[in-house]
Formats: C-alpha cells, sequence, structure tokens
C-alpha cells in the first residue's frame, strides 16, 4: 500500500470517529436515535473502495478495543464488543466492504439508482453480524432479533439518503477512482 | 464525555495488582473467559463468577458506580431482553443470558479501566508483528494509527469553522451542509500530507 492510501484510510477512520462525537438525533416515534457513525461508514465504502474502506473500519476498530471512547455516548474499550450490539461494531467492516465492493463494480456505470441499491447492501451488511451477534449470544432466534432490528430501518433510510446525496456530490468534485 | 474521559485516565494510571499485570496476559484472560462463559448454561457459574468480577472491582480500588452506570446505560436492551426470554422460555435462562451479558460487559470493562490507551495499543502491535507471515504489516498499521490519533483534533478543528461559517449563512443544524464541506476539505488534505511523509523519507 502506497503512503497516499494509508493517509486516506487513516483521514476516514478520523471522520467516522469524529462522526461519533455530533450529537445522535432523536426521531419521534422510534426510541432509537439516529447517530451519524453508519454514515462515515459507508461514505469509507463509497468513497475508499472494498479493501480501504475495510481497512479505515479496521483502524476504527483497534482505537475502540485500546480503550478511546470513540463511539456515540462516550463509549468504548473492550466491552463494546461484548455487549449486544457488539455484532453491529463487527458489521461496520462488513457494509463498509460491500459497499465498497459494489460501488468499484458498477463505477464506470454509476445512475442514482444503482448507488442507493449500492449503499443499500452495504446498510443490510452492518445489520448481518449484528442481527447473529444478538440471536447467538441473547439466546433469541434468528426471526425475533430481525424483528427487533426493524427499529433501524427509519434511521437508516435518512442515512442511506443522506450519504447518496454527500457520496455523489463528493465524487463528482474531487473525481474519486477506486 | 470530556469528564468521563478524564475519569478514566485516572483510574488507568493507579496502581493495584491488576494494573501490574501484563496486558496481553489480560486479553488472552477475557478471550479464555468468555468462550468458557458461552459453552456453560448454568445459573450458579455465572452469578458467581459476577460475585468474582465485583470483589475484583472492591481490590482495585475501582469505586463501584463505575460497573454500576455500565450496566446502568443498557438498561433498555437488557430489559427487553429479559422480558423476551421469559415469554419464549423460563425465569432461568432469561436470568442467565443477562448474567452473561454482565458478567462479560464488567469483566472487559475492568481490563480497560486497568489498561492505559498506549499499554493496550503496544499489546495490539505486538499481536500484529506475531502475525506479520498473515500478510499483516505492523509498521503500516502503526503509521495509520498514529496519523489517525492526530486527525482526530484536526478534525474537530474543521467542524468547528465549517460550522461557524454556515452558522453566519444561517445554516445551522443541518447536517448536509456539515458534512460535506468536512469530507471534502479532509479529503483534499491527503495529497499534501502524502507527499511530507513521502518527503521526510519514510519507507
Amino acid at each position: 500500500m502506497a503512503i497516499k492510501d494509508l493517509v486516506s484510510i487513516a483521514l476516514l477512520a478520523a471522520t467516522i470517529a469524529a462522526l461519533g462525537f455530533l450529537p445522535p438525533v432523536p426521531i419521534g416515534i422510534i426510541p432509537v436515535p439516529i447517530t451519524a457513525q453508519t454514515l462515515g461508514v459507508l461514505l469509507a465504502g463509497a468513497l475508499l473502495g472494498a479493501k480501504r474502506g475495510f481497512y479505515a473500519v479496521a483502524i476504527f476498530w483497534i482505537l475502540i478495543a485500546a480503550g478511546l471512547p470513540l463511539l456515540p455516548g462516550g463509549h468504548g474499550g473492550f466491552s463494546v464488543f461484548y455487549g449486544p450490539t457488539g455484532g453491529y461494531i463487527v458489521g461496520f467492516g462488513f457494509g463498509a466492504w460491500l459497499t465498497g465492493l459494489f460501488y468499484s463494480k458498477f463505477y464506470t456505470s454509476l445512475t442514482p439508482l444503482k448507488e442507493i441499491s449500492c449503499l443499500i447492501v452495504g446498510s443490510i451488511g452492518i445489520h448481518i453480524p449484528g442481527v447473529l451477534w444478538l440471536s447467538y449470544a441473547a439466546h433469541i432466534s434468528i426471526y425475533h432479533a430481525i424483528l427487533g432490528d426493524l427499529v433501524f430501518i427509519p434511521g437508516d433510510s435518512i442515512k442511506i439518503a443522506i450519504t447518496f446525496f454527500i457520496a455523489r456530490l463528493i465524487r463528482k468534485t474531487l473525481h474519486i477512482k477506486y | 464525555m470530556n469528564a468521563r474521559f478524564l475519569d478514566h485516565e485516572n483510574l488507568q494510571l493507579r496502581n493495584s495488582f491488576l494494573h501490574k499485570i501484563w496486558p496481553g496476559f489480560k486479553l488472552s484472560l477475557l478471550f479464555s473467559f468468555s468462550s468458557f462463559l458461552f459453552f456453560i448454561n448454568r445459573l450458579e457459574i455465572t452469578s458467581l463468577s459476577l460475585l468474582l468480577i465485583l470483589a475484583l472491582y472492591h481490590f482495585t480500588g475501582i469505586p463501584l458506580r463505575y460497573p454500576y452506570e455500565k450496566i446502568r446505560s443498557l438498561f433498555l436492551i437488557f430489559s427487553f431482553i429479559f422480558i423476551f426470554q421469559l415469554f419464549s422460555s423460563d425465569i432461568w435462562t432469561s436470568l442467565i443470558v443477562i448474567l452473561r451479558f454482565t458478567d462479560l460487559l464488567l469483566f472487559s470493562e475492568l481490563i480497560t479501566l486497568t489498561t492505559s490507551v498506549s499499554q493496550m495499543m503496544e499489546t495490539l502491535n505486538r499481536f500484529f508483528k506475531i502475525l506479520k507471515p498473515f500478510g499483516f504489516q505492523p509498521k503500516k498499521i502503526s503509521l495509520t494509527l498514529s496519523l489517525t490519533l492526530r486527525f482526530l483534533p484536526v478534525l474537530k478543528q474543521i467542524t468547528y469553522e465549517v460550522s461557524e461559517s454556515q452558522k453566519a449563512r444561517g445554516l445551522e443544524g443541518n447536517l448536509l451542509t456539515l458534512v460535506i464541506p468536512l469530507i471534502i476539505r479532509t479529503m483534499k488534505m491527503t495529497d499534501n500530507i502524502a507527499e511530507a511523509i513521502e518527503v521526510r523519507c519514510y519507507n
């Protein structure tokens, strides 16, 4: 990996961390507030591609594991991986990788529809390990875990929309290549 | 959040027998403990280990309000899982599930509280060195890690500048107008920083 790749990985990892500092936005009926952190994860995939996007999340994991309070609400340390929501943090990596994979695959023919479906696949990638871990660790059947997972859908669709606008604009301004 | 972080720093610098143990040993203890707990479905073992962990907290000199607050922040999810298990199986299973989560959370939190961030980084770095034959490049990993740590205050500064200038335009509270300039300015820094590193003959 060239130095430039390392620097861009570090910058996106820092962006993921910085977006966690933005205060969570509560939305009306749903008990789960929207955090901007997964927005950074999807952006890492969309702007860096599969491999570098995954590395950016991996750097973020190492910093969390070392004990820095980078998750929303000032959480951090090894304990977040063992909590009920630990699977989602592992899912960050899978989500960034999937987003980047599809972005680089359709790079030459990206229409808005394709771009949004890439992001949807990516954010489903964040949820798969989350649901699996929740159902394994809490002894809940997969079906019920998915049912509980549905509370994230409104927040996630808003985030996908925002990421779509941001990624599209930035790819055009900076002429990003994968 | 800052206050919480400073508190952690204070606790991490204390001196107890747990602080003195080599962090690699603590981490392997954590992994073996967690895999042990996941294979065993007995209430007496999970509750006994909870007592043991709380005793460890006491002996290390960490006030018990730390584990209490850790559990309180997850109270909603825990009560949801507990009620769900109560309906789908019996009370013993639900108690075991909740107690196991509590055990793992508190034990890993104890390890974080008794190991400083730099110690933990050093241990992880040593771990990557062992994994070198599998394609890990510890030097590049540590360069990226330190770059990321350096960029955090830079990003904070950029976020502040952008949000101030958007406020002057009457655009406060809009996520898009904050994040787009932030990312563009960050990505534009890439080339300059990479050149600066290469000029200093890294590699």
